[in-house]
């Protein structure tokens, strides 16, 4: 490994940290927590200053050439980009969006992939899909869906109660951690409908934040899909109760939103074993 | 704080991988007034309004982001500018303006002038209540606050060293901490959290003006007992002095230990220093807010006794994959959890 040690100066320009704070007790001075104004307009100023700078002193008219020659490879690429079959998905797996949707896009060719956690996110993204990945409940005001995931044959699963110490309860705890899958009310009312009973709900938007609820106290229990559980466990080094529930939660399906994604259905099916654990599903149909 | 070129310099690089980070969530923006600033949806009437007073920085519109798609499901919810000449009168005008339900401030100087809006306020003229977020150490300021609570931005230690320890193949059960005299009772706290998760936090108090050798000292002796050193977030600790001949120098000598940092920019390619940022998700924190808001909506609009200040529970993980390897192994699946990838393996 080769690392710099740098001069004092350069560190200086580099390093030197904004956003860092002073404790209320050493100044009367209101502290800045966050670092301030940098505009989308400065940034692209910079980078425009750049570009102009660097067309005076080379002459021009051949970086000129060469940046429209880019622009219109660009364009091309975009119009490709357009031109794929828009698959949105809306789920909450054991990684982060981001390695999800590469997963996805690696194994699904030709596919514009775009992988989401936020409803917000979802509802905006979905009105130019063709293929909308994601829970029944989430997906059927839209449509019946097109490809249901099944797991040891059945298009549904389970979900469970994690808890501090012991089994929780579902009549007796107060405020449960879930993630927010279909907005405020009407995830309260889906958790309220699995729980079978009437907590309050602590809405989260990534599975890795189920579990600080319970860290940090914000919640009695939180509910998850039981395939989930050891995953949770596996993030703290409490004793964390479980009490599976018996109501039945569609697994994850498909819906076909336009003909365009008639083939992405079509490459779902064949999804590698893999990434369909991932999704949690052993098949489609 | 003055703007200077360094932190210009820093804010741009830091702020360009914020925006490349945003994906999905960001959003174009929109003209209020004279200014670029955020975009705003509609008003619907008949429905409570809630006023956001915020400063335009990358970081308020991420948290704008959540604020808004999160309240404006069920309220109206109006962006106020914060600038430099923001003062008590802005609240007072806004607020007679819209008539908000509740306020949501963004930052200290935000707060700041918010805190003087209360005290200037003629008596018997009430003020909604108020979520803050992107405030430091909010819990001291809102003292000096009426009907108000938030979110704080320092993140629970408990969070960063479980996200860590989830990260790596190294045992994580003593996190080492360096910190100033004023950080004390925060330190003591964030260890008694810590502990939850069978976490001891090792503190090392220095001096109030530590110089490079003691700062250099002070790492030396976390590195022979700890598994993992969180750098915290104190400008008395992180100025350019100290991070070039006390923390670079002596981190790059003898045993390798990972550290952890709560500043994006300070995991860098090209420099052995935090080997993980752990910081917060601003549009999470957002959607969090937005929680507290809908919380007081459900109690009449009142704060209960329920309404203390929240820790953060979002958050986002950088790592310097140049500093990984040779003891600091990462687990098979640890990118896939992690946000942001910097720098490549040796």
């Amino acid at each position: 490994m080769t690392k710099k040690l740098l001069s004092k100066d350069t560190m200086d320009e580099l390093l030197k940290p904004p956003s860092v704070s002073s404790h209320p007790e050493e100044s009367a001075e209101p502290t800045v927590a966050v670092q301030e104004s940098v505009c989308e307009s400065n940034v692209i100023g910079a980078t425009s200053n750049i570009a102009s700078s660097a067309i005076n002193r080379r002459g021009g008219l051949a970086l000129v050439l060469g940046a429209l020659a880019g622009i219109g490879a660009l364009l091309d690429s975009r119009t490709a980009l357009a031109a794929q079959p828009k698959l949105v998905v809306f789920l909450h797996v054991d990684m982060n969006q981001r390695a999800f949707q590469k997963q996805l896009s690696e194994a699904l060719p030709g596919v514009d992939v775009s992988a989401l956690g936020r409803v917000a996110d979802f509802e905006r993204a979905s009105e130019d899909a063709d293929v909308l990945l994601s829970l029944p409940a989430v997906i059927q005001d839209r449509g019946a869906p097109t490809l249901r995931g099944v797991r040891s044959g059945s298009p549904s699963e389970f979900y469970s109660l994690l808890g501090p110490e012991r089994p929780p309860n579902p009549r007796s705890v107060v405020k449960v951690g879930a993630l927010d899958v279909l907005g405020r009310k009407r995830t309260t009312d889906f958790v309220r409908r699995i729980v079978r009973a009437d907590p309050q709900v602590v809405q989260v938007t990534k599975l890795d934040d189920l579990v600080p609820l319970l860290q940090l106290s914000m919640a009695d229990a939180i509910l998850a899909p039981t395939r989930l559980v050891a995953a949770l466990k596996a993030r703290s080094r409490t004793t964390l109760g479980t009490t599976d529930l018996t109501e039945p939660v569609g697994l994850p399906a498909v819906l076909q939103l336009r003909p365009a994604g008639a083939s992405v259905v079509e490459q779902i099916k064949r999804l590698p074993m893999a990434l369909n654990q991932t999704i949690g599903v052993d098949g489609w149909r | 704080m003055a703007l200077t070129r360094r932190n210009a310099l820093h804010a741009l690089v830091a702020g360009a991988g914020m925006m490349a980070c945003g994906g999905a969530s960001r959003q174009r923006t929109a003209t209020l007034g004279s200014a670029k600033f955020v975009e705003v949806l509609p008003a619907v009437e008949g429905r409570k309004t809630i006023a956001v007073f915020m400063p335009d920085t990358v970081q308020t519109r991420e948290v704008w982001i959540g604020v808004r798609d999160e309240l404006s499901t069920e309220f109206n919810v109006v962006p106020v500018h914060m600038d430099a000449s923001a003062q008590a009168s802005t609240f007072a005008r806004a607020i007679e303006r819209h008539q908000p339900s509740c306020l949501v401030l963004m930052n200290n100087p935000t707060v700041d002038v918010f805190r003087h809006y209360q005290q200037s306020r003629p008596a018997g003229v009430p003020c909604p209540p108020a979520v803050v977020v992107l405030a430091s150490f909010l819990e001291a300021h809102r003292r000096e606050l009426t009907n108000t609570t938030g979110i704080s931005y320092e993140l629970p230690a408990i969070t960063t060293f479980s996200k860590v320890r989830s990260l790596l193949k190294r045992p994580v059960a003593r996190g080492g901490v360096i910190h100033r005299p004023a950080f004390g009772s925060f330190v003591r706290e964030q260890a008694a959290l810590a502990a939850r998760e069978k976490i001891t936090v090792d503190a090392l108090e220095i001096g109030a003006d530590p110089k490079a050798a003691e700062l250099k000292w002070a790492i030396r002796q976390l590195k022979e007992r700890v598994d993992v050193i969180w750098i915290l977030n104190d400008n008395g600790l992180l100025t350019p002095e100290l991070i070039a001949d006390g923390w670079l120098r002596e981190l790059s000598l003898g045993q390798r230990v990972p550290t952890i940092v709560g500043v994006e920019s300070l995991v860098s390619a090209d420099y052995a220093f935090g080997t993980f940022a752990v910081v917060p998700d601003h549009v999470a924190l957002g959607s969090q807010a937005a929680g507290v808001v809908f919380g007081v909506a459900d109690n009449q609009w009142r704060l209960g006794p329920t309404d203390q200040v929240q820790m953060p529970l979002s958050i986002r993980t950088i790592v310097d994959l140049h500093q990984t390897g040779e003891g600091i192994e990462l687990v098979d699946d640890a990118l896939s959890n992690i946000d942001v990838v910097v720098g490549a393996r040796s």
